[in-house]
């Protein structure tokens, strides 16, 4: 059976050889036929044949085409057996080779890959294994795949490598694939775009963290003025989410008309001109909250040039506005009142070189404008008047160190040429922390006051001028008194044809002028008691006016209105006189410059119970009334108020003392009268002043002159401490027809009168005493017998008075010297007058 | 006149083998020289249509097929040259002038 078959077969055999030798003739011819330009040839059946050089150069085509994608792929490629040796290797993986130290023979192949990684050390050591490690997984086909990246750094350059490992085949069983991919420029870009997103993300956070906790609004309008964006407090204050905000403009978050229409015109302008608008604004927001706030406008432009957005920021300023307002208010009402004291109010920097304030008394006083001051602090020195000003700066130096407080008087020069004197005093500021921060102070005008000083110690030097003047008087009386009394007698004695007689007609003559001297030495001081005579005061103001006529203008004019009817008035002549002419000067002078009506009016009024009751200087009863008027400028109230006061004056410094007003006061007052003043600006001033008409009884008495009164031999105690005089007295009262005892002694006297009271029918003393004075005498006498008519001889007095001596019970005053005439009638109105008592 | 004659052109070959893409080269260059904007060629694969080569008659490949202007024409070959293809397929000389 054996045989057979093989016999079988070794025939097939044979017929398979002589096919295969056919075909291959076959398409040797082919190709000699086509001459090698043929590829395929089609079968009787219709199948295609590839010619046996077709399918090889096909075969040729495919392996180097996909020797070429390899070689193409810029990964490093390299083909391990089972084993891990390198067989074969593209073209990047030789190009690598050949870059690299690890360059070996035949770039690597027919090295053992896992040797190689298995061996590596340094740097890369670690990742070389893990290569390894991978490669045998692969190869033992625990895993269908492996990969890694790694960093593989040369010196000059990082550089990342992918590694992969894969089956050649689906088994292991024709080695694996490793390939290498240098990731580096990807890697590069992806830590790059890492790092870069992950600046971005922490940029946003801190962004959004920034806006959402600014105190601030902050927030992002369109072209249309609608909101992009509004950071978290204004969400709240509207209490709105961003959600509900964006896309919406003001009118649409409820603001008022008002306000959304003004702030769309500014954001329309901000996205026009380019430019940052400011601005400030009341809001109540939808919940309630009213707020004070200051935004700004801001645009953000784009790449073009053009305001992409605006971008706004508000921020509440409630509290700032509030507290603004209160500092203006109570800055204000500072001010109101450091302007409205007429002292200068003064604040400075410690060094004086800046002042923060000066108030608007400095104006009034110093005569400049306040800005001048704050345009030039010096000003301040520059006006003190050089002698006063080294003073003036050494003191206020002490003030910027050691002094808290300084006070000094200085004088300043406006720059009407006037001088003023101030008061300054100056304070320190300082802070908590005790740093002297500001200088400020009072300067007040003392001027006036300093005047009135000047004034006074002129007067107080007048008084003791007079003081002295009096004394002298005094003695100069009394020794008058003796030189008159004794020329009288004298001419008793002698025959009146006597050329003795005449002589001592020139003694009396130049007593009397003596006397009247005396009188005006007494006027000067101002210390006399006022001659009380009957006047008729029509007959002081024709005089007056005759001596006035010629010093007016004749731009004035004199009305006279005198009723000659009028009754007289007991006073001084010459005091009432100086009350005329001071009114009608004064009057004169209000129309100097434009002229006008002086008028003079004389009238008789009686005062009753009411008017009596108002005007506290009058009393009820008949009364002259004298007004001088003039059609001058006029005063107003607050000067009317004033007029009386000494040292007052609206005139210039050197035309008037301001006393003239206050002396007539003072002379008025002393008669028991009263003046009133009514004064009209533009129209004129009027003073009036009334004086009490004198008891006619009385004046009835005076006017009897020529008859001597003399007594009935009644007895007269006559008490003067001067021999001369004690003489004089007992020569003229016996004459007169009386008795008389004398004492010079005023205490003896008083002990004799006590020892028998009744035996005296009046007493004359004088006043000026050593030990017991006229008064205490009189008063001592008046004790022990109060009905005793006693009169007071006095010659210069500063402590008796009528009223002191009415007070005493004394009904006689008689003033020396005295004529026989005058002590006649003194001695007469004493006895009546006791006769009735 | 020749100028708007349109010829129709038909090339079997047997996939990318050498010979066949030679050919189909050869035909495009020969046509861009001669034959602008006057030529239509068709190219059909004998592997993908096998049918349709047999029942054209195509037993070889590369054939090409002159199917206008009449009267047609059969060239088996890479058509490498150009002299003898011209003259085959009726392409008159001036052409190449023109």
């Amino acid at each position: 059976m054996k045989s057979e078959i093989s016999t079988l077969a070794l025939d097939a055999n044979v017929e398979i050889h002589a096919l295969i030798e056919t075909l291959l003739a076959t398409e040797q011819r082919l190709e000699e036929l086509t001459a090698g330009e043929v590829d395929s040839v089609a079968g009787l059946d219709g199948r295609t044949v590839l010619l046996g050089r077709a399918q090889e150069q096909l075969r040729h085509i495919e392996a180097d085409k996909q020797a070429s994608i390899l070689n193409a792929l810029p990964a490093h490629i390299a083909l391990l057996d089972t084993e891990g040796n390198i067989i074969s290797v593209n073209e990047a993986w030789r190009q690598f080779a050949v870059a690299n130290v690890l360059c070996a023979p035949e770039y690597g192949v027919g090295l053992n890959y896992l040797t190689v990684c298995d061996r590596a050390r340094g740097s890369y050591a670690y990742e070389s294994h893990q290569v390894a490690d991978g490669i045998r997984s692969v190869l033992g086909g625990e895993q269908k795949s492996f990969s890694i990246e790694y960093p593989c750094h040369s010196p000059t350059e990082q550089r990342w490598f992918l590694l992969n490992v894969t089956p050649l085949t689906s088994d292991t069983q024709n080695g694996v694939v490793v390939m290498h991919l240098n990731i580096t420029e990807s890697k590069l870009a992806a830590a790059a775009l890492d790092e870069l997103s992950q600046k971005t993300d922490r940029r946003e956070r801190m962004l959004t963290t920034m806006l959402a906790n600014l105190h601030d609004f902050a927030y992002l309008y369109d072209r249309a003025g609608r909101f992009l964006f509004a950071n978290q407090p204004l969400l709240d204050l509207w209490g709105l989410t961003l959600d509900e905000v964006v896309g919406k403009d003001f009118y649409e978050l409820g603001y008022p008309d008002d306000l959304a229409r003004h702030l769309q015109q500014q954001l329309q302008e901000v996205f026009e001109t380019g430019k940052i608008i400011t601005g400030e604004t009341p809001y109540v927001s939808p919940a309630g909250v009213q707020g004070f706030y200051e935004y700004i406008f801001s645009p953000a432009f784009a790449e073009n040039g053009t305001v992409e957005f605006v971008v706004g920021s508000t921020r509440d300023i409630t509290k700032r506005k509030l507290a603004e307002t209160a500092l203006r208010d109570s800055d204000e009402k500072f001010r109101a009142m450091a302007d409205n004291i007429t002292d200068v109010f003064w604040i400075t920097s410690p060094d004086f070189n800046t002042m923060h304030y000066v108030s608007s008394g400095y104006e009034r006083l110093w005569g400049r404008p306040v800005e001048s001051l704050y345009a030039n602090p010096d000003q301040w020195v520059e006006t003190i008047l050089p002698d006063d000003r080294e003073g003036v700066l050494a003191v206020f130096a002490t003030l910027t160190g050691t002094a808290s407080e300084v006070s000094i008087e200085y004088r300043i020069a406006r720059p009407d040429g006037t001088v003023r004197w101030i008061h300054d005093r100056g304070f320190q500021v300082r802070d908590a922390l005790g740093k002297l921060v500001r200088l400020t102070g009072i300067a007040s005008d003392i001027t006036e006051r300093k005047k009135m000083e000047a004034q006074l110690s002129q007067a107080q030097k007048l008084e003791s001028i007079g003081t002295l003047a009096g004394g002298i008087a005094h003695d100069f009386n009394n020794i008058l008194a003796a030189i008159m009394g004794y020329s009288q007698m004298a001419q008793r004695d002698l025959s009146p044809d006597s050329r003795a007689q005449a002589h001592l007609e020139q003694v009396l003559i130049a007593s009397t002028r003596a006397k009247d001297l005396v009188k005006q030495i007494l006027t000067f001081s101002r210390s006399e008691e006022p001659d009380r005579e009957t006047l008729e005061l029509q007959h002081i103001i024709a005089e007056t006016l005759k001596l006035l006529r010629v010093s007016l203008p004749s731009t004035v004019e004199i009305r006279q209105n005198i009723n000659t009817a009028i009754p007289s008035v007991l006073g001084d002549a010459t005091q009432l006189q100086q009350v005329i002419l001071n009114l009608c000067v004064n009057a004169a002078q209000a129309m100097k410059e434009h002229g006008g009506v002086l008028g003079v009016r004389l009238t008789r009024l009686d005062i009753d119970r009411n008017v009596a009751g108002i005007h506290p200087d009058l009393k009820e009863g008949p009364h002259v009334r004298l007004d001088v008027s003039d059609t001058g400028c006029g005063m107003d109230r607050a000067t009317q108020g004033r007029i009386f006061e000494p040292f007052f004056t609206t005139k210039a410094p050197g035309e008037g003392t301001g006393l003239g007003l206050a002396v007539v006061h003072g002379v008025i007052k002393n008669h028991g009268g009263a003046i009133a003043v009514y004064s009209e600006m533009g129209v004129g001033t009027t003073f009036s002043i009334y004086l009490p008409v004198y008891d006619r009884r009385r004046a009835a008495i005076i006017h009897e002159p020529d008859s001597l009164p003399r007594g009935n031999g009644e007895h007269i105690l006559f008490v003067d401490d001067e021999e001369a005089l004690v003489s004089l007295g007992i020569s003229m009262l016996e004459d007169l027809g009386y008795r008389v005892t004398t004492w010079t002694d005023s205490s003896e006297a008083l002990a004799a009168f006590r020892s028998r009271p009744q035996d005296f029918d009046l007493v004359i003393t004088d006043q000026a005493m050593p030990r017991l004075n006229g008064g205490d005498l009189a008063r001592a006498l008046l004790e022990i017998r109060p009905t005793l008519p006693i009169i007071l001889l006095t010659g210069y007095s500063t402590t008796m008075s009528f009223e002191k001596a009415k007070a005493i019970g004394i009904g006689e005053l008689l003033f020396k010297p005295y004529t026989m005439q005058a002590l006649g009638e003194a001695i007469r109105r004493a006895l009546e007058r006791s006769e009735k008592g | 006149m020749s100028r708007h004659l349109k010829f129709k052109f038909r090339l079997y070959v047997a996939g990318n083998t050498l010979n066949s893409a030679q050919a189909r080269a050869n035909l495009a260059a020969i046509c861009r020289d001669h034959l602008p904007k006057q030529h239509e060629i068709e190219i059909v694969d004998v592997f993908k249509e096998p049918a349709r080569a047999l029942a054209d008659g195509i037993f070889l490949t590369p054939t090409l097929v002159k199917l206008a202007p009449s009267p047609a024409k059969k060239i088996v070959g890479t058509l490498s040259q150009r002299e003898t293809v011209l003259q085959a397929l009726g392409v008159e000389q001036e052409n190449v002038a023109a």
